[in-house]
């Protein structure tokens, strides 16, 4: 058992459009420790992202709180968001969202610069296998090498909390895996917690812990002691 | 703002620099336009300051009935508070040149006040040189004999003491830098100029006038100089007037002349170039604030557009801007400094360049009329900072305000694409009548126009910007055009003016027409003179035609539009329409007129003609008679094909005008208005251009999946555009419309701007020049079509369906 890290207690969010009042999210509790690799399953449009976006001070929900180790996310100010962004969590997006016009490294930088504790820009890409590529720009990159890049570059920052949403949903399955086991070797080596969000069950069993759900509410939440590393998985 | 973020600028500069240009371009523009006009005024009034100050203008003239002696004038000399004082003599006489005479008005040399120069030739040294007017003779003159005609009655002939003179130069003169010479009792009432010569070719014992010059100076027209002049007046007018009374009081009862003398001052206000000049600078200034206020909203406008719509584009880089952790106010700097700083160079180049060039368009385009000197430059201080402001405010206004809605939403918001507007039944749907009838392409345009209102608001009003601008500027040439066609054809329809030395009865009148092969219905008889109307603050010269038959019809035709006017009865008179404007007198009110004597009378209005040069005055010869006392027939209008020379030969004709030379000469005049006309134009043109260019650009970026959709589907180049350029067609078509209106209001403000007193300007456009607005309007939107044409052909369907949503 570790440590209880990020605890959601009877999380709701809704959205007003017009008339109409949408329900993202209900009920939603549930724990996740230091270190774990937590896989957060559910079919398109279950409220895996809304889910994601609350955990990393991106949203704010309606009802309910989220807890960082003492920090309450759920009522801090929107210049505390930014500040728990800018230090604590690192984003991983299913579209890598590099800034065009920057090189690999420039893309890793702009994450360092502002930052209390970061890694070397170059060290983080030589990390993700692309220290030749770091003068090239993200159409001169694969997608894979574009994930890679948009990992070191939540990497660099050095933080506790590191969020990916379908990281390898653009991505061949030969490439998609090795991103995962990127992600899972760096969740064991530098007890980073990690929370994957998919729709791909297979992907579950590389997990340390699996949310699943359905319809904007848990249909469970289980630990998985036996989890696998990704070499092992097929799908 | 840190390394990276700084790089991400530049670079975003780099690869949108159409965008980022467009931006520059109409703050240029609008600051250019703005600070230029502005600015001429001030330029304009330097220029003159500096010329006054060099020819040492005067700034007082004291003038009595019974003349100043060299004692008087050495004693206002001497007062406090004055500089100097300088007698100077002038005399309104017939001079001869080329065998042709017309009135002039002789001067006397100075040397202290009211310098003339000489811009060919030289200043007259001995008794037998003068110097001319430039304004009525050219350097071919110089050489040239001129004298004092021998018709000049003895009165005036006695005042000279030389009478042949040999033009050595030509020249300018501080008291006249505008065309206006002033009227006279001579000739046909007004002055074909200047001729300066030595005061010794004078035979006055007494001078004139005394012109005065203060110790202390001014700013030209300022509110100081007016204090100064207030306080002076009184003071020195009580001095001149107690020296003239000594002088008065000593001689013997039986030498006086007249009653007691008077004496009156004058200041530079009454000076006609003066008065005119302060006009015409303040015209300038009223134009300044009137169009540029236009391009400065246009201006705003596409900032605002165009940083909405990067904005729009670069939603998805915010929103991993604040997921990386960057604080709102740092993602807006980016946008701020992005419009920021197109901004400031847009405004640098636009200001310097503005206040460097208009001034000289200006200054080129009333050069016809006044040229006493070349311009200088100057720099207006606060008016640069007040469009430095007004320029940054509006591009980190128009950035923040663009991106400060985006911000303030949960970073999430921002990530996720742009929810899709619905689709909407839009009104001309409704009208089925018309929807039936339109192809279904055609159909998707006007929902699309629709769709995007706020842009296509902004292209119509662009676009009728420039048909309005067009309009006015066409419209200002129409009115010029129309003002000499309608004179010199419709309202004068006479040939020739000719004055005769003696007063003509019907024994003298008929021996002429005789002599000269002219029928009774050739001629018209009539009493011609000079007068001045008074108005508040100053006067306007105006000519009084008293004929001496009142079927007049076939020499002026006097009419108010399609009304005809009959021959005023007694104490009556037939006006010009801008002087009844000038006056505030309109029909069956009365109109105080004075003569050159000073006598006034007030005659009644009977009616009011439309006439577009100079101001006339209808009356009976028995009204003039009773008026001013005296009515001699001394001028016929006539209808000939003959030439003047053979007139001229005729002993008792004195003068003869071609009303075919003065139409020449108010044409050419006019050609000032063209200058500003083309550069009216011009500026439409550009902000057509810019507009045009800026909001199709950002349609087309913005629907870049549409289009790239269509290619997909088989849609040839020129129809995948036309699906585009149609919406532009059409708002080009809507936009004319509005700018058609627009701009027949916008002339009609400029025209009441453009004021100068002597002419008339109508407010009538002719069709062509409505059509021809449209026409070059619907030209520029043709030639943006056609570069943007290029621009959709690149687009690349496959890269542009791969963008992520």
């Amino acid at each position: 058992m570790g440590n209880k890290f990020i605890q959601l207690q009877d999380v709701k969010k809704e959205y007003q459009t017009g008339e109409v009042c949408i329900q993202a999210l209900k009920d939603v509790t549930f724990t996740i420790d230091k270190g774990e690799i937590c896989v957060i399953l559910g079919a398109s449009g279950a409220g895996k992202t809304t889910l994601l976006n609350l955990l990393g001070g991106m949203d704010v929900l309606s009802s309910g709180t989220i807890q960082l180790e003492e920090k309450l996310i759920s009522t801090m100010s929107k210049k505390e968001l930014t500040s728990y962004r800018r230090h604590d969590v690192g984003f991983v997006f299913q579209f890598y969202n590099l800034i065009p016009t920057l090189t690999a490294r420039e893309n890793v930088e702009i994450a360092t610069q502002i930052c209390r504790n970061p890694m070397n820009p170059d060290e983080a890409l030589q990390l993700m296998g692309l220290g030749h590529r770091s003068n090239h720009f993200p159409a001169q990159l694969s997608g894979g090498e574009q994930q890679r890049v948009a990992i070191a570059r939540a990497l660099a920052k050095n933080p506790k909390l590191l969020l990916c949403d379908e990281p390898t949903g653009a991505l061949d399955y030969t490439t998609g895996k090795a991103i995962l086991k990127l992600l899972q070797d760096i969740s064991r080596k530098q007890q980073m917690t990690v929370v994957i969000i998919t729709h791909n069950q297979a992907i579950a069993s590389m997990a340390d812990r699996i949310v699943h759900i359905k319809s904007g509410s848990i249909a469970y939440c289980k630990k998985n002691p036996d989890a696998l590393p990704v070499d092992k998985i097929e799908w | 703002m840190n390394q990276v973020t700084k790089k991400m600028l530049l670079r975003s500069i780099k690869y949108s620099i159409s965008r980022y240009l467009a931006i520059f371009a109409i703050v240029a523009l609008g600051v250019g336009f703005f600070s230029g006009l502005k600015i001429s005024k001030k330029v304009m009034v330097d220029a003159a300051d500096t010329y006054f100050k060099k020819q040492e203008m005067f700034d007082f003239l004291l003038i009595s009935t019974t003349g100043f002696t060299p004692d008087e004038s050495a004693e206002l000399d001497g007062l406090p508070d004055i500089r100097w004082a300088e007698e100077s003599i002038s005399l309104d006489a017939l001079g001869i040149i080329n065998q042709k005479a017309s009135p002039y008005i002789w001067l006397s040399l100075p040397e202290k006040i009211n310098l003339p120069t000489a811009t060919q030739g030289r200043l007259p040294q001995t008794e037998g040189e003068c110097l001319v007017d430039d304004d009525f003779f050219s350097a071919e003159d110089i050489g040239k004999p001129l004298s004092v005609s021998s018709f000049n009655t003895q009165d005036v002939l006695s005042g000279f003491s030389q009478t042949d003179y040999t033009i050595v130069g030509i020249g300018n003169s501080p008291l006249y830098i505008s065309g206006d010479r002033g009227s006279t009792a001579l000739g046909n009432g007004i002055l074909h100029g200047f001729v300066y010569i030595l005061p010794k070719c004078f035979a006055s014992p007494v001078f004139s006038g005394v012109y005065l010059r203060l110790k202390e100076t001014d700013d030209l027209y300022s509110e100081a100089y007016e204090q100064r002049i207030e306080k002076q007046r009184d003071k020195i007018a009580e001095a001149a007037r107690t020296l003239v009374l000594a002088r008065y009081e000593a001689t013997s009862h039986d030498t006086r002349k007249e009653d007691q003398p008077q004496v009156y001052l004058f200041t530079r206000k009454e000076n006609i170039g003066y008065g005119r000049y302060e006009n015409d600078t303040e015209i300038v200034a009223g134009i300044a604030n009137v169009f540029p206020v236009f391009f400065f909203l246009v201006a705003i406008l596409v900032c605002v557009t165009t940083m909405s719509r990067m904005v729009d584009e670069e939603r998805t880089q915010m929103g991993v801007m604040q997921a990386m952790g960057y604080s709102t106010s740092s993602i807006a700097m980016k946008y701020v400094l992005y419009a920021g700083s197109a901004a400031l160079l847009g405004w640098f180049f636009g200001f310097f360049g503005g206040i460097w060039l208009i001034p000289q368009i200006i200054w080129v385009a009333y050069g016809i009329t006044y040229h006493f000197s070349e311009l200088s430059y100057g720099v207006d201080w606060p008016l640069a900072l007040l469009t430095l402001a007004i320029s940054l405010l509006s591009s980190v206004g128009a950035a923040e305000y663009s991106c400060h809605h985006e911000l303030q939403l949960p970073p999430a918001r921002l990530l996720r694409p742009r929810v899709p507007q619905e689709g909407k039944r839009i009104l001309p749907e409704k009208i089925k009548f018309i929807w039936k009838r339109l192809t279904f392409l055609q159909k998707v345009s006007v929902r699309n126009v629709a769709r995007y209102k706020k842009r296509m608001f902004m292209m119509v009003l662009g676009i009728s910007g420039c048909t309005a601008l067009l309009v006015a500027g066409f419209g200002i040439r129409d009115a010029v055009v129309q003002l000499v066609d309608h004179q010199y054809d419709d309202v004068l329809k006479y040939d020739m003016e000719v004055g005769f030395n003696t007063p003509m009865d019907s024994n003298a009148a008929v021996k002429f027409m005789e002599k000269n092969g002219l029928e009774d219905e050739h001629c018209l008889f009539a009493y011609s003179g000079g007068v001045e109307i008074p108005l508040r603050k100053r006067s306007l010269s105006a000519t009084v035609i008293a004929p001496a038959t009142t079927e007049i019809k076939s020499f002026f035709h006097l009419h108010r539009g399609e009304e005809e006017l009959t021959f005023p009865a007694k104490g009556e008179a037939l006006i010009n329409i801008k002087l009844s404007q000038k006056a505030g007198v309109g029909t069956g009110s009365f109109l105080v007129v004075e003569n050159s004597k000073g006598t006034r009378v007030k005659l009644r209005v009977s009616g009011v003609f439309d006439n577009y040069v100079d101001h006339y005055l209808f009356v009976s010869p028995q009204t003039y008679l009773d008026s001013f006392g005296h009515a001699q027939i001394k001028t016929a209008y006539i209808h000939t094909e003959g030439t003047v020379t053979a007139l001229m030969e005729y002993p008792k004709v004195s003068f003869v005008t071609v009303k075919a030379d003065i139409r020449n000469r108010i044409e050419n005049s006019m050609k000032s208005i063209n200058a500003i006309v083309v550069l009216i134009v011009v500026c439409a043109a550009a902000l057509a251009f810019i507009v045009l260019y800026n909001l199709t650009n950002i349609n087309i970026t913005e629907r870049l999946r549409e289009i790239a959709t269509i290619k997909v589907l088989g849609f040839y180049a020129k129809e995948a555009a036309s699906y585009v350029l149609r919406e532009n067609i059409l708002l080009t078509i809507i936009g004319a419309a509005v700018g058609l209106f627009l701009g027949k209001g916008l002339h009609a403000l400029v025209v009441n701007m453009i004021v100068v007193d002597y002419m008339f300007f109508s407010t009538n456009i002719t069709m062509w020049s409505f059509l021809l607005a449209a026409a070059l309007t619907f030209v520029f939107t043709f030639v943006v079509n056609l570069v943007m044409l290029s621009k959709l052909d690149k687009i690349h369907m496959a890269e542009s369906l791969k963008t992520v949503e």
